[in-house]
């Protein structure tokens, strides 16, 4: 059984009087385990798939499953804890929070998740993940006081703090230098093989089309087969 | 979440140091205005008891406060009755009569009141604004009687007026004082002189208009004025509130405008914090956006916002009570000089003049400190209800 099923998603935005057919028609399934590469030219609804998979986003018709639960009837805060418990995301922008410390911006994740850890295991678990992406040293630092590839190692830290089902990150090394987007990419990997997480990326990445189990092409809202 | 509200409202220190200010501003006008109005209250209402009225004031059932007909004779046998009554701290009979000053070339109309300043004194407060005690050859006139004649202390005035049998007496008096009093009436109209001087030239047999009294506690007048209305039977009997039915109702109608006026300056407090929160909202579109990917619910995005509302509004409450006590303390202690602003010959209802000082009003304090947070929270419902409802995905899209 999949762990994850698209069936004839849509979705259209409404701008004004424009009328922005991005996906038309998306079947998938998904695998636990896997890794998934989107591809495919700009515009063509990676990111809208992305967020539509991480709940994040509403299709305008279709059913989106996971394990055997019909998301798209599910409340505001029924898919808030969904992506609280289940989805790790990676922004191509980072999206950090400016005010908080690396530290925190980790922590703010796993507090989401594990309201009740005893602050001895929650920071055994930050500091395991932060030495993971390397960034142990800068605890401290404040977001804009890192590179950007060490804010997207700050990102990768709070998608995976938490031991997410699903990885989505969303084109993770547009914004790294090549040898930034290698390290990163070979950290998913070891993660996907030691811990089994699933990995979903949208890219224009070689290096993350190689590393991939499958990938899709989407073009004009729709996967090409 | 309280920590990183803090550290949010840090972000913009400028912005956040404005609306605290703004909302510090409003609460200290509510305290220091409160102060005044109720020093003005208090003022007005002591100078009223003080000038005109006393506590109680006893005529005769027939008194005509206009004409000032219907006299009480013997008011001893009164006087020895409230004499009786424990709480009777003074007793002031007074005879009023209208009549004319005049200088030989003008004449001026005014009421004049007859005294005993001995037994005056014991109720009424007017010695502290005169010059000279009164003799039986002097009077004291009003301020603005005194500029009409263009007279000083020492100089002398005619006094006419219609004795009891009808036949009009004069007299010639030296002026002892000019009062220059927080009272309309006495600045304006009233010319006080000698009871026994104004009974002997109008042949009045002893007769007065009416008798004031001060008691021991002014605020329990109404049960005083039920034992003395027992013991005085013939007598019509008027508390302080009855006979300054006018003026207190002049006075509520000014708490009703001012209370506007402190609603639009809590308005200007609310606005200048929902203004703040709105812009602080749109700013962080993303960031909301972020926490609720990352599985923030839409109340703890909500909640966030709130907090950080409610934090500006303790911060402006307590820095404005801070500048409010303050700035109310020196207006205690100092008071403003109000009379360029009140001139004498004008009636304002408020029985003040010159300077005025606060007073303290613990519930104006109160309220700020309760208020500040609550209009903080209610401004910044709106624009938390506005990141609450809000799409993740929507969010992330927002430049």
């Amino acid at each position: 059984m999949p762990l994850l099923k698209l069936e004839k998603v849509e979705k259209i935005y409404i701008a004004g009087k424009v009328q922005v057919h991005a996906l038309k028609g998306v079947d998938l399934e998904v695998e636990k385990g896997e890794i998934i590469a989107l591809v495919g030219p700009s515009g063509s609804g990676k990111t809208t798939l992305l967020n539509i998979i991480g709940c994040i986003d509403k299709p305008t018709s279709g059913k989106v499953i996971m394990e055997d639960i019909l998301l798209n009837e599910k409340s505001p805060d029924e898919l808030a804890n969904l992506r609280r418990y289940y989805f790790g995301f990676i922004f191509q922008s980072f999206n950090l929070i400016p005010v908080l410390n690396v530290y925190e911006n980790v922590e703010i994740a796993l507090n989401l998740k594990y309201p009740k850890l005893s602050k001895r295991e929650k920071e055994r678990k930050i500091f395991e993940i932060l030495e993971l992406v390397g960034l142990k040293d800068k605890k401290d630092a404040k977001p804009l006081e890192l590179s950007g590839g060490e804010q997207q190692r700050v990102s990768i830290a709070r998608a995976l703090v938490k031991d997410p089902e699903f990885v989505l990150a969303d084109e993770p090394t547009a914004n790294l230098d090549s040898e930034t987007g290698k390290n990163i990419v070979h950290l998913m990997k070891e993660l996907n093989e030691k811990r089994g997480v699933t990995f979903i990326f949208s890219t224009h990445d070689p290096l993350i089309m190689q590393y991939a189990k499958r990938i899709i092409k989407l073009r004009d809202g729709k996967i090409e087969i | 979440m309280i920590k990183n509200a803090f550290r949010n409202l840090l972000r913009h220190k400028r912005r956040t140091l404005l609306t605290f200010s703004i909302l510090s501003v409003a609460i200290m006008y509510y305290i220091v205005i409160q102060g005044m109005l109720d020093g003005f209250e208090i003022e007005s209402i002591k100078n009223f008891l003080s000038l005109e009225t006393g506590h109680i004031k006893i005529t005769s059932k027939e008194y005509n406060p206009e004409t000032f007909e219907g006299r009480i004779p013997n008011y001893n046998e009164v006087e020895n009755k409230l004499k009786s009554f424990p709480y009777v701290v003074g007793i002031a009979p007074r005879l009023k009569i209208s009549g004319f000053l005049d200088n030989g070339i003008d004449e001026y109309p005014v009421i004049i009141v007859g005294i005993d300043p001995e037994k005056d004194a014991t109720v009424f407060d007017l010695r502290k604004y005169v010059q000279k005690p009164l003799g039986p050859e002097s009077i004291w006139i009003g301020a603005v009687i005194a500029d009409r004649f263009k007279v000083k202390v020492g100089d002398m005035l005619y006094l006419t007026f219609k004795g009891k049998k009808g036949s009009i007496v004069s007299k010639e008096f030296a002026i002892a004082g000019i009062i220059d009093a927080p009272s309309f009436v006495i600045n304006n109209l009233q010319v006080f002189a000698d009871l026994r001087t104004i009974n002997e030239i109008g042949e009045f047999d002893g007769e007065i208009s009416e008798i004031s009294i001060k008691t021991a506690n002014f605020n329990k007048v109404q049960q005083y004025k039920a034992e003395i209305e027992k013991a005085l039977p013939g007598f019509s009997i008027k508390t302080w509130q009855e006979e300054g039915k006018d003026f207190l109702s002049i006075s509520e109608a000014k708490k009703f405008s001012q209370n506007i006026l402190l609603f639009f300056i809590i308005l200007i407090g609310i606005i200048g914090t929902t203004n703040t929160l709105m812009i602080a909202v749109y700013e962080r579109v993303r960031e909301i956006g972020t926490l609720k990917a990352i599985g923030m619910r839409d109340n703890e995005v909500m909640k966030l916002f709130i907090i950080e509302g409610t934090l500006i509004g303790i911060a402006g409450s307590i820095g404005g009570v801070i500048l409010g006590v303050i700035l109310n303390y020196l207006l205690v202690k100092y008071g403003i000089d109000w009379s360029p602003l009140l001139p004498k010959n004008m009636n304002f209802g408020y029985r003040v003049t010159g300077i005025i000082k606060n007073t303290w009003n613990l519930k104006s304090i109160w309220i700020s400190l309760i208020l500040g947070p609550v209009s903080t929270l209610v401004a910044s419902y709106f624009p938390a209800k506005r990141a609450k409802k809000l799409l993740p995905a929507e969010c992330l899209r927002w430049i």
